[in-house]
């Protein structure tokens, strides 16, 4: 999928080098695993750290967009119906992104069926309370904000959301359009929050045959803290040095390093798991060992999702089944 | 935002992932011959080679022979002159004690004279025969940090100046080299020199003598790859049988445990109720130091995944600390530079204040003292505390903590001391020590960022330690060390001895 690209690095344009390509395909791969009672723990040894997480979630979250965002909206609409009337949310809608309070959910009968909706508020009193009802099959563009407090003014114009369209539609075909306007956690990052940030936006990427296509692997990633308030996300990144995480449901995690494994792993021990180990890494051996101790306590066969013709020279994989407990 | 490995660098990184290896035996006649007769040494002592007498000679001649094979220096270059010097006598005591030993023990003493005594040095011989060398276009890499500056002493002689001598630590950095010289086993090495080579080719230059097996384990059992993990060599390993001296035996490996145990038998311990629970961490360059297993420590953040300029230092818990960090500790200007900076802080008050806080450490100490530590335990429990366990008073009566956590723990401690009328003042007191120590810490911490932003970096990677001096009122200087492993078990140290660098006795190596 990356073939005919280039990246495009201070001065330097040159086409993206192979052994990006085989970890993207690897995500790529990856997100092909489906099982609700089982989990995949994918342990790589690689001989540097920088760009395997980014390349490897990026091809795996962009092979999950296809999957139809049914369940997630269900999902949420049970979440939002839990929600106190009141709540701060931001709304998405036409391409804006605007402040709105959460003013319940309703069903009604219309033409002898029962519609759900999410009423939002997003004008004060002498806006004359302008509200949305924005239909269940819609209600990921509603969004809840972390703040408590929230003034919504007369009128508001929104802010637009960020999207590179032209460079989505290549990777995400009629995708891409709800790609950037409705969120889902597809992945999440842990490692050094810095090191993601400046990989995943300083990277140019560049279509060899049409120098204006343009993107980021943040474009393609949607790192939730990495995007702008009420901006849809894919993912998310955690710093490996939190001492505690309030872990998020997310199909995938991927540990980039052994700092943030050996200290997190019981925080998604449902989650399939991607651990990249650099073989420099002080740690690298206790976290091998512990990937080795899963995988001798697991009586299910190796995984054989990955072929080796798709790993980078230099590189060692192991992958394998667990139960989810 | 990170000054990041980009992808340039990671993708030439990639490209020595199919390095070329080449062994080179250098053959020596004395050198072989040592091994051999050390072999034979231990054939006729059997068991006794573990006697007290014997131990100190035998590992003084495995240090020898490591030295002389793990980096390119001259025989007669020997980091134990003392040891040499008293040969001599202590050959004929050994004759005296083991006559058994008879020829072979005359036959290392002569050997030893002879190459005390000989500016040959084959390893050099052999690393100028490889193309690059004289260019500067090769790096080499020894094991010990030690020998580094010995080693660049020993080329610059040769006029070899650009040949850069590194460490395993500098390669666990994302920089590719033409060429690299790993000088000794391949065993002596972590694994990584071998399955992350960071040059496209790779020369491993070691003394015929020495058994060497060069096979990498993989890291995950019944992992792929695309191609084969053992390195591919273009020379074939010597198995004439003739290889005597196994490369694990001469290895340094110092007995931390052994080493603790000594320097605490040396140690008069003056107050034993000052005493700290404490972590050992072994540094680079075979120096320990103990940590408070409760405190903090200034440390840089050495990331592999980051560029060989990037620093990121901070103030963390010892419990959080790992091997590849670099401790930042005073090594000169006297003790901790907190309370100094602190006092400064404090102002006129800082003396009244530290007088005040003195005084009820030093009751609850006496009341410790009289009553003993679990009926003190007892009576602040009766008093209120909820914390009075015999670590936390420890904690409490030393000096290198302000206050307890909790009021109430406080509170329990006046009430023992027969001072309740005054914990509300003194506990307020105490809080402005905390504040100016919390306000101090972030001085210092700014001030040494200033100076670790000045300092060549790559210098505390490759050397494993880097001084800075602090440039104003009190001065001093504080040395960066890279933490090489963190010991497990835990210790009761004395206070005073907290953060006090020392050297792993060599003479304990190896065992």
């Amino acid at each position: 999928m990356l073939l005919s690209w280039e990246y495009k690095e201070g001065q330097n344009i040159k086409p993206i080098p192979g052994w990006c390509t085989q970890y993207f395909a690897i995500g790529h791969s990856l997100a092909e695993y489906q099982s609700t009672e089982r989990r995949f723990v994918v342990g790589i040894a690689v001989p540097t750290r920088a760009y395997v997480a980014a390349f490897l979630s990026a091809g795996y979250v962009v092979k999950r967009a296809m999957i139809p965002l049914t369940e997630e909206i269900e999902r949420h609409f049970k979440f939002l119906e839990a929600c106190p009337i009141g709540t701060a949310v931001f709304y998405r809608k036409n391409g804006l992104v605007l402040k709105g309070v959460f003013e319940g959910c309703r069903t009604e009968r219309i033409l002898d069926k029962l519609v759900s909706r999410v009423a939002i508020r997003v004008s004060n009193r002498s806006g004359g309370n302008l509200t949305h009802l924005v239909q269940q099959a819609d209600c990921l563009d509603v969004e809840v904000r972390e703040s408590e407090r929230v003034n919504l003014p007369k009128n508001q114009a929104g802010s637009v959301i960020r999207r590179n369209q032209k460079f989505l539609r290549v990777f995400l075909n009629d995708k891409a359009e709800a790609y950037s306007a409705r969120s889902r956690l597809d992945c999440t990052l842990v490692g050094s929050v810095s090191i993601f940030e400046a990989e995943l936006k300083n990277l140019l990427l560049r279509r060899a045959d049409d120098t204006h296509l343009t993107g980021s692997l943040q474009e393609l990633l949607r790192v939730r803290c990495f995007m702008g308030k009420g901006q849809a996300y894919r993912s998310d990144a955690v710093s490996a040095s939190t001492l505690e995480v309030e872990a998020q449901n997310t199909p995938i995690v991927v540990f980039d390093g052994s700092t943030g494994f050996l200290r997190l792993r019981e925080s998604w021990s449902t989650a399939n798991c991607v651990v990249v180990l650099d073989r420099t890494e002080s740690r690298f051996s206790e976290a091998a060992e512990t990937i080795n101790i899963a995988r001798s306590q697991n009586k299910r066969a190796d995984l054989k999702l990955i072929k080796p013709t798709l790993l980078p020279v230099g590189v060692e994989l192991i992958a394998f089944e667990q139960d989810i407990v | 935002m990170s000054n990041y490995v980009t992808l340039e660098q990671a993708t030439q990184l990639y490209s020595c992932a199919q390095a070329r290896f080449v062994l080179r035996t250098v053959h020596d006649a004395r050198f072989l011959k040592l091994t051999r007769l050390m072999k034979t040494l231990d054939r006729v002592l059997g068991e006794r080679i573990y006697d007290e007498v014997w131990r100190g000679f035998r590992g003084a001649l495995r240090r020898y022979l490591f030295n002389i094979s793990s980096a390119p220096i001259p025989f007669a270059i020997v980091t134990e002159e003392s040891w040499f010097a008293a040969l001599p006598n202590k050959g004929a005591l050994l004759m005296s004690v083991y006559p058994e030993t008879g020829d072979a023990l005359r036959e290392v003493g002569s050997l030893l004279h002879s190459l005390s005594q000989s500016h040959a040095n084959p390893i050099l011989d052999e690393v100028l025969e490889i193309g690059g060398v004289r260019d500067g276009n090769a790096s080499l890499v020894i094991k010990e940090l030690r020998l580094v500056q010995l080693t660049e002493a020993t080329l610059a002689s040769a006029g070899l100046k650009r040949l850069k001598v590194i460490t395993p630590q500098t390669l666990t950095m994302p920089e590719k080299y033409d060429r690299l010289i790993v000088i000794g086993a391949f065993r002596w090495f972590p694994q990584f020199v071998f399955t992350a080579p960071r040059a496209p080719k790779i020369d491993l230059v070691c003394f015929k003598g020495i058994i060497d097996s060069p096979r990498v384990d993989e890291a995950f059992v019944g992992s792929i790859r695309s191609v084969d993990l053992q390195p591919a060599y273009q020379t074939a390993f010597d198995e004439d049988g003739s290889d005597i001296c196994d490369a694990e035996e001469i290895v340094p490996c110092i007995n931390w445990d052994r080493v603790v145990q000594g320097l605490l038998t040396r140690v008069h311990r003056t107050d034993e109720e000052d005493e700290v629970e404490a972590r050992l961490v072994v540094l680079a360059g075979s120096r320990g130091v103990f940590l408070d297993a409760g405190g903090q420590v200034l440390a840089i953040k050495l990331e592999s995944s980051i560029a060989a300029n990037e620093t990121n230092q901070d103030w963390i818990n010892v419990e959080m600390l790992e091997p590849g960090m670099a401790l930042l500790l005073r090594t000169a200007g006297g003790g901790d530079l907190i309370a100094p900076t602190a006092n400064i802080i404090l102002g006129y008050q800082a003396v009244e204040l530290r007088a005040r806080q003195n005084e009820w450490k030093g009751l609850l100490r006496q009341n410790v003292v009289e009553f003993g530590m679990k009926a003190v335990c007892r009576k602040l429990e009766h008093y209120g505390s909820t914390r009075a366990h015999s670590w936390n008073v420890r904690g409490w009566m030393s000096n290198r903590s302000i206050k307890p956590q909790n009021y109430e723990d406080f509170l329990a401690i006046t009430r023992l001391i027969k001072a309740e009328e005054t914990a509300q003042v003194v506990w307020e007191n105490a809080c402005r020590i905390t504040a100016a120590h919390q306000k101090a810490g972030q001085h210092i911490r700014a001030r040494l960022l200033k100076e670790v932003r000045r300092a060549d970096i790559r210098d505390l990677r490759r050397l494993g330690r880097l001084d800075f001096q602090l440039p104003e009122e009190d001065g001093g200087s504080m040395t960066a060390f890279v933490v090489q492993s963190i010991e497990t078990k835990r210790y009761n140290i004395s206070a005073s001895h907290i953060g006090q660098v020392f050297e792993g006795d060599e003479k304990l190596w190896p065992e």
